[in-house]
């Protein structure tokens, strides 16, 4: 009981740690932010140098009234002998051979265009959408999900740091001794280090793609964080295995090079066989509709054989 | 109180080969006890605080704190010790009152904010209850190391050049406190290579060089030992001494 209770308290103080520290927090939070910002400046960028809706018309209609209107309203107007396809090509808003006029493009200045063309033509109209844009719509929801996966790489590698970061800061500024002299099993001291990387990790990575989602709209955004907390979980549990007692005898680098590569490479293996990568925490945040429960139970599993290897390491020194 | 019965521990080292750090070392401390370890650096003073603290694992000997095997019941043995290193920080992040609370916390003492305060107020820390350590003074930062050490009241109190880095002041503190803590019947190991510090506070002393013990006893045994009037050539005399006829 008593240990559940240090544990419960030692795991809090991480947290607060963590949070106190201005450079854990710029880490956390830059990715998401600079993310959404350099997507939020694409668009507006976009935006900006949007081209003017072009109106697609045959050789026909070159003379034509309409085309004399839509001109005389600053409106570009593309002669081609195939209009419905300028418009599935995306090189014209909008086009009419006469009877029919197909809308490529949504918002205020098609609008505008679509009213002249159909003032002139004094006929029904019916907007068609092309088959193909489609296809380009699902390419284009996938964008916000990489968008996260890539967040959740990151934070995979950030594990790594996190876990080896909390005893080598520990030794570091001298606490470690203090604290594992204490009447708390040592094993305890590794979980909670543990638990605490992993909550606060997860737990920011639940915000970010929660962001992403709040503003660009992630596919299973849920199934996606939970795959990241297993990541997050099971990348901690790396940075804390390899590093032992802050590696006394090995020092920093090579441990942690050697759990940066782990990480990297159960990610790789994620995209190379998808179907096991479903099935391990770091690889499932890569490999789409993976559950989730399994990979988190590995990353749990990981978890205490990192905390039991640090413990050990830390009684035979 | 602490026993060590021919402690030995032995460091494998990838150039050196083998090293014996501390060598068949035998001291008892009783209740009420300040004992100087003292001994030139390398000598082994803290590794045998380290294995007293269960933090290093002795290759043979037996060593009791408080009556438990520190080698069979590692964990219960903490519960009746403190140690505090020579490097002891804190976090930079907490404050000494959030320290000191943790660690009474995880130890299960009840109430542990206000045993951190009356603590703290004993230590003349309340200036800087909330302050975060990181900027604390060295010695404002050792009085709060003292304080979370404390803060379970332990039996057997283990301290590593307690006194480093301070200055004038805060030396007089910290070794007030040591007499204090002995007063009210706690076991004290104090380390230090300072002479004028151990002469201050320490009941009986031991002598370490090349991880043995060459003398040991009080002050004026040790003196008449090395046939020397102070201190400080007692020691030269000790240690060179057991340099000579290791050679």
């Amino acid at each position: 009981m008593n240990a559940l209770r240090a544990l419960v308290l030692l795991t809090l103080d991480g947290i607060r740690r963590l949070l106190r520290e201005g450079i854990v927090l710029r880490s956390l939070t830059f990715p998401v932010v600079l993310a959404l910002f350099a997507v939020g400046g694409t668009v507006i960028a976009v935006l900006l140098l949007q081209p003017p809706p072009r109106l697609a018309i045959p050789p026909a209609l070159d003379a034509s009234p309409l085309a004399a209107d839509v001109r005389a309203d600053d409106w570009e107007v593309l002669v081609t002998d195939t209009p419905e396809e300028a418009v599935v090509d995306g090189t014209a808003a909008l086009a009419t051979d006469g009877t029919t006029l197909w809308i490529g493009a949504g918002g205020h200045p098609p609008l505008r265009l679509e009213a002249i063309v159909r003032t002139h033509l004094q006929t029904r109209w019916r907007p068609v959408q092309p088959p193909k844009r489609r296809a380009a719509e699902i390419q284009e929801s996938e964008a916000p999900r990489q968008l996260a996966v890539f967040i959740g790489a990151l934070f995979a590698l950030y594990g790594v740091v996190f876990g080896a970061g909390s005893v080598a800061r520990d030794r570091d500024e001298g606490t470690l001794d203090a604290e594992l002299s204490t009447a708390v099993p040592h094993v305890v001291h590794g979980l909670a280090r543990w638990l605490a990387g992993s909550l606060v990790l997860g737990g920011f990575y639940g915000l970010s793609v929660a962001l992403v989602d709040a503003i660009m709209g992630v596919q299973d955004a849920l199934q996606l964080a939970l795959a990241g907390l297993a990541s997050c979980a099971a990348s901690t549990a790396v940075g804390l295995g390899v590093i032992g007692r802050a590696g006394l005898d090995r020092g920093f680098a090579g441990p942690m090079s050697a759990g940066l590569v782990a990480v990297f490479s159960v990610l790789s293996a994620g995209l190379a066989d998808r179907a096991a990568g479903a099935y391990l925490p770091i690889a499932s945040l890569v490999v789409r509709d993976a559950s989730w429960p399994i990979p988190l139970g590995v990353a749990c599993a990981m978890g205490i054989v990192a905390s039991l290897a640090f413990a050990r390491r830390t009684a035979v020194s | 109180m602490i026993d060590v019965q021919d402690l030995v521990k032995r460091y494998r080292t990838p150039f050196r080969g083998t090293i014996t750090a501390v060598d068949h070392l035998s001291f008892k401390v009783e209740p009420g006890e300040v004992y100087g370890l003292l001994g030139p650096n390398g000598a082994g003073k803290t590794t045998t605080l380290r294995v007293l603290s269960t933090l290093v694992r002795p290759d043979e000997g037996t060593i009791r704190v408080d009556g438990v095997d520190v080698r069979r019941h590692p964990l219960e043995a903490r519960g009746h010790l403190a140690y505090v290193p020579a490097e002891a920080g804190l976090p930079p992040q907490l404050s000494p009152r959030e320290v000191v609370t943790l660690f009474g916390a995880i130890q299960g003492v009840a109430d542990p904010g206000k045993r951190a305060l009356a603590l703290l107020e004993r230590l003349d820390a309340t200036r800087y209850l909330d302050t975060p350590c990181g900027e604390l003074s060295t010695g404002m930062k050792r009085r709060v190391v003292l304080a979370r050490a404390l803060v379970h009241e332990p039996q057997v109190l283990l301290l590593d050049e307690p006194t480093d880095g301070l200055d004038v002041l805060g030396r007089r503190d910290v070794l007030a406190l040591v007499r204090e803590q002995a007063a009210a019947g706690r076991t004290v190991v104090v380390s230090s290579h300072i002479m004028v510090e151990v002469e201050r506070v320490v009941t009986r002393l031991g002598v370490v060089a090349r991880g043995r013990l060459v003398a040991e006893g009080t002050l004026p045994e040790v003196l008449a030992a090395a046939q020397a009037t102070n201190l400080d050539d007692a020691f030269v005399r000790l240690v060179h001494g057991d340099e000579d006829s290791a050679a």
